[in-house]
């Protein structure tokens, strides 16, 4: 008991220092387990992430297939002279293309100016039209508009098929 | 209320410092350029008989917003227009650097 009396400040010290490594203990193992969380969060972002971007290369995909479809339809109604049918059919085709660049704004700058031509091209094109109906004159660019549907299809196709999404 | 002059000048300015690319499009004489979310088609339409030309502002999907027609007696916006035309025409068709390669080959024939 003496030496307790005379020694109580070691004994404190000590005391001290177990309850400090306890402590360390403790905290590490907080530490760690908020690790795991915060890996664990982060994990669950990526995987967010990796669907969110899986379903918009879906949308997309499925956007241009039927943009593509759309080019299609269109160059059939063109080669069989029917104007006043067509017309329906280039504002649905403006908007999906539109839909496209907006839902991959990190589009190469190539492909985003792809996208953004073939809708200057749709949009001339319909008005194009609809000025000589107006007018009661002949559409003679037919051939240009055959060629210039022919290419933005076959950008999309490229596009479709690549890997930039 | 937003002013088509106010528009041309600015269309103007930009297209001489070559921060707008214009393109041709399926038109003859009918050029396009995309700025932001908008689209600005500049024209001299061929089934007017007077002089005026075309000036069509679009949204981000093609959907037109406004068109102006302007003839000559819009003084100065016409002229404005005129060399708008013009410089975008030149812009979109890389006139001046044709013209460069076709002075070029003459100095080496």
């Amino acid at each position: 008991m003496d030496y307790f009396l005379d020694n109580w400040g070691s004994f404190i010290g000590i005391a001290g220092l177990v309850i400090t490594g306890i402590g360390v203990v403790i905290s590490y193992l907080a530490f760690h387990r908020a690790g795991k969380a915060r890996d664990a969060a982060a994990a669950a972002k990526v995987a967010s992430d990796e669907t969110r971007s899986a379903i918009t290369r879906t949308l997309t995909t499925v956007d241009l297939e039927r943009a593509i479809a759309l080019l299609q339809r269109l160059k059939e109604m063109h080669r069989a002279n029917r104007w006043e049918t067509c017309l329906e059919h280039y504002q649905p085709l403006r908007v999906l293309l539109s839909e496209i660049r907006s839902r991959h704004p990190a589009l190469t700058s190539e492909l985003q100016r792809t996208l953004e031509t073939a809708i200057l091209d749709v949009t001339e094109m319909e008005n194009a039209i609809v000025a000589a109906l107006r007018e009661s004159a002949e559409i003679t660019a037919a051939a240009e508009f055959d060629r210039t549907l022919n290419r933005i299809q076959s950008e999309l196709e490229s596009l479709s098929s690549s890997s930039h999404f | 209320m937003v002013k088509v002059a106010d528009i041309v000048s600015k269309l103007l300015e930009r297209t001489g410092q070559e921060k707008i690319a214009w393109r041709p499009t399926v038109s003859e004489d009918t050029f396009a350029a995309t700025i932001g979310d908008w689209s600005v088609f500049i024209s001299r339409p061929r089934h007017i008989a007077t002089p005026e030309i075309n000036l069509r502002v679009h949204d981000r999907v093609g959907q037109l917003l406004e068109e102006f027609y302007i003839g000559a007696d819009a003084v100065p916006t016409y002229g404005q227009l005129q060399e708008l035309h013009s410089k975008a025409k030149h812009n979109a068709l890389g006139i001046d650097r044709q013209l460069e390669g076709l002075l070029a080959e003459l100095e080496r024939v």
